[in-house]
């Protein structure tokens, strides 16, 4: 067993790793050698390796029989995921040996997007890349392209090159996700609080949909919380499957959350409820909270989100009651509406209310992992503007995630100066950006575009040059910091699971080294991912051995009470009610709610949502996850259905301000009769994804591009559609 | 004497013009980072002769203190200080001050 154990597992808990650990050494799981210690024993290899399905990274353990992954199974040691594997992880099979990826360089040759490729070898696809690169930085300054990579454990080094290169104008895919969500957080408590699920006894869950939306090790504490008495209550205007599974479900009216946690608070604090001890020693401005909150009772927040004061006000005091012990679950995507930053600075508020901060089943501080980010000295350009092109616009827009939204406008406009390069790893702004239209235009602005994939994504279809990435599991990576709350502090790391790279791929970090060559950078790319590796665990002896060992390395360290004797990273050193600096700013220093704007007669506000099985737009042309969600449909309420005669199954026209898109209606009770909803990722443009064709309508084409004006967070809540029935031909 | 008190005079003005520009913290932050990695890192490093430093080992009032003059002429590197422009200086501490561990957006590790 060693010592590489997370620091808080209860001695059942325990005993169970110490069962699964004990299975390990009779042969049933041997990872990193061939089992051929008992007749019986499966002539494969196993190998400890790193899920590539979506951001959580769960570590995994490939069988690999004659140099071919035939399974991937739960890495039983890895706690974050509680040793599980999810649907989609259980695919990634198929995401290695997926006909459709990309198979040499590729040079456009027709009109973007009109699907005409030259085959390119690697030298005249980088030499061409680098010729470009060096065009547009002597014509536009190096801040002239910009590089956007995803959630990948090989993007930091296309961050590097960004930065040696000489380009501020870094994004990634995080203004479409959760960075409102951050900035309300990060603004309240100094810092992103990790919530502890697993000894939670009360969850208030606002527009977040863990049982399909999964993220580890929330999905799986939160079932385990609930089967040990914790009570969940959803507020969605969906009725999602964590709605289903809940013990209270409301069908709150969209962009009302804000009323419902103000409510919250105000009975929290009319009651005398709130942890006045924590409040006073650790909180700053309950008095101008308590002021600002008078005015929003449960019985004036129940004309807003529909949701009856009675069950407002009991909430409340059973959060309180259960305290702290509860939490309003602060969630992870966040790109909902333009005041999206304030409506979670008010669940963080309700959380402070609650005292539930570093304790026991409340939201824990991050805990030390120990990872070092091995750092480099850019050179410094003194010809590149002064800011990036997306800077001024929101007031506290994140420099290391940016705002597409912002940037994209920045570059149609060329304001406040050209961008005519831009670079992409591993993202797909194409499908996950709200107003695809723009993006197309945006595309159309530039001078060079270079995509890095694993596959032909709607993104790299507008690519000017296409770059096959090589999957996660023929990959060496760098190491990756994890944070579990209860589960772990961790680190994990890919080796290939395979000896042989499909096709003609390469790793980008790779793809970066060259590049660097070529321009005469070769000095901040002189290293190995081995090196890097070592740079990264030099302070954590045993952690190599950890990883290879069990594929997982956990820092035992501190879990609660981690800010005992320590300020908070504010303004004020402490959990801060009311925002000082947002004042200073001009921002509203408490929220401040304002009406939802109601959808037009005969209109519907869209909403964005997840299933267990589609990650953003990545997954949908998976072969095995296809099987489940082969196609996506709109979401739409029997009464509102029948308003416009259109019957489940019926072909129909959703239409907005930005753009239209066909799609089949799906007749249920699961929406509200004012909210309709799809899937995203569907409705491609690139023909080079073989089993989408045909298949769906694409959300990003039809919403529109509403902008979070605190951090830069996209809002894409805020679109008004019209369903109109198609005629019978 | 007159050289001397002239000297003095001259110090005072400098290390006051100095602080007023640092108050304001309206440098190129980018630009103070680059500065900061080649200037201050050779030794405030993990391994170095001086205190590891980053933006994020103070808090934005300790890195006012830090760069006001009366601080500043205590540091063992005070002759390495003198040798940076005004600019840089201002460069340098915008960029400290701006990602500071209590500042609204802090610094990550790099």
């Amino acid at each position: 067993m060693g010592t590489n154990q997370p620091l808080t597992l209860s001695r059942r808990n325990f005993l169970k790793v110490a069962g699964a650990a004990a299975a390990a050494g009779t042969g049933l799981i041997r990872p990193n050698s061939a089992n051929s210690a008992t007749p019986e024993a499966p002539s494969f290899e196993s190998k400890y390796s790193v899920c590539d399905m979506c951001f959580n990274k769960c570590s995994l353990i490939a069988r690999v029989r004659n140099g071919v992954v035939e399974k991937l199974d739960p890495n039983p040691k890895f706690h974050k995921s509680r040793g599980m594997l999810c649907a989609r992880g259980n695919a990634g099979v198929r995401q290695l040996y997926d006909p459709d990826r990309l198979k040499s360089p590729l040079l456009r040759k027709g009109e973007r997007g009109e699907g005409k490729w030259q085959r390119l070898t690697w030298d005249q696809a980088l030499d061409h890349a680098a010729e470009q690169l060096l065009k547009i930085g002597e014509q536009y300054t190096r801040c002239g392209v910009m590089f956007m990579a995803g959630a990948d454990m090989q993007s930091t080094f296309v961050h590097r090159f960004a930065d040696v290169y000489g380009s501020y104008n870094k994004l990634s895919h995080e203004s479409m996700c959760l960075i409102a969500g951050t900035r309300g957080f990060l603004d309240t408590f100094g810092e992103v609080p990790i919530p502890d699920m697993q000894y939670t006894k009360y969850v208030v869950m606002s527009g977040a949909n863990r049982f399909e939306a999964l993220v580890t090790p929330d999905s799986m504490d939160l079932m385990k919380a609930m089967a040990g008495g914790c009570k969940l209550v959803v507020l969605d205007p969906r009725y999602t499957k964590t709605a289903a599974l809940a013990h209270e479900y409301f069908p709150v009216r969209p962009g009302t959350d804000m009323a419902v946690m103000l409510a919250f608070a105000h009975v929290l604090i009319t009651e005398g409820l709130y942890d006045r001890e924590f409040v006073e020693q650790k909180c700053y401005g309950i008095e101008q909270l308590a002021e600002h909150v008078k005015q929003y009772s449960p019985e004036w927040a129940e004309k807003e989100c529909e949701i009856p004061a009675e069950a407002i006000r009991r909430i409340a005091r059973e959060m309180a009651a259960a305290a702290p012990q509860a939490m309003i679950y602060p969630g992870r995507r966040s790109s909902n509406y333009r005041n999206s930053t304030q409506i979670r600075r008010a669940y963080a508020i309700v959380n402070a209310l609650l005292g539930n901060w570093d304790r026991p089943g409340g939201l824990t501080a991050a805990r030390m992992v120990g990872l070092k980010s091995p750092g480099y000295d850019a050179p410094f350009y003194e010809s590149n503007p002064f800011e990036r092109i997306d800077h001024g616009v929101a007031k506290l827009m994140f420099e290391e995630e940016g705002s597409l939204k912002i940037a994209r406008d920045a570059v149609l406009r060329e304001e406040p100066y050209p961008v005519k390069g831009f670079f992409t790893y591993k993202t797909n702004p194409m499908q996950t950006a709200a107003n695809r239209s723009k993006t197309i235009e945006m595309i159309r602005k530039l001078d060079f575009m270079c995509t890095v994939d694993i596959v032909m994504s709607d993104t790299a279809w507008m690519a000017d040059l296409v770059l096959p990435s090589q999957a996660a599991f023929e990959r060496t990576d760098p190491c990756s910091a994890q944070q579990g709350s209860s589960a772990c502090a961790c680190v994990v790391m890919r080796d290939p699971v395979v000896s042989d790279p499909l096709f003609e791929s390469k790793p980008v970090f790779w793809m970066m080294k060259e590049l660097a060559d070529r321009l005469d950078l070769g000095e901040y790319f002189d290293l190995s991912i081995e090196e890097y590796r070592k740079e990264q665990l030099r302070d954590l002896p045993g952690a190599m051995d950890a990883l290879i060992n069990d594929g997982v390395y956990y820092n035992p360290s501190k879990l609660y009470g981690v800010y005992e004797g320590r300020i908070f990273k504010t303004k004020t050193h402490k959990i801060e009610l009311f925002n000082e600096t947002y004042q200073q700013m001009g921002l509203d220093p408490l929220p401040v709610y304002e009406s939802p704007t109601a959808p037009p007669k005969n209109q519907f506000r869209m909403v964005v949502g997840r299933t267990a099985t589609i990650t953003q737009s990545s997954s949908q042309n998976n072969s095995l996850l296809q099987e489940f969600e082969p196609e996506n449909d709109l979401w739409i309420h029997p009464d509102s259905a029948a308003a416009l005669g259109i019957h489940d199954g019926d072909p129909v026209t959703v239409s907005g301000k930005v753009g239209e898109q066909r799609i089949r209606a799906r007749v249920t009770r699961r929406t509200r009769p004012d909210t309709v909803y799809m899937h995203t990722g569907y409705g491609v443009l690139s023909k080079g994804l073989s089993r989408l064709q045909g298949k769906g309508a694409c959300i990003a084409q039809v919403l529109e591009d509403g902008l979070d004006e605190i951090s830069g967070n996209m809002a894409m809540h805020e679109t008004f559609v019209k369903i109109t029935k198609e005629k019978k031909s | 004497m007159k050289k001397i008190l002239s000297l003095i005079l001259g110090i005072v003005l400098f290390l006051t013009s100095v602080g007023l520009v640092f108050a304001y913290g309206d440098g190129n932050y980018r630009k103070g980072k680059y500065l900061f990695r080649k200037n201050c890192r050779a030794c405030h490093t993990e391994a170095g002769q001086a205190k590891e430093l980053s933006p994020l080992s103070k808090t934005m009032a300790e890195w006012e203190q830090a760069f006001k003059p009366e601080t500043a002429a205590g540091y063992p590197c005070k002759d390495e200080w003198a040798k940076l422009s005004e600019s840089d200086l201002n460069d340098i501490y915008t960029y400290l001050y701006k990602h500071a561990a209590d500042s609204a957006t802090p610094a990550k590790c790099k």
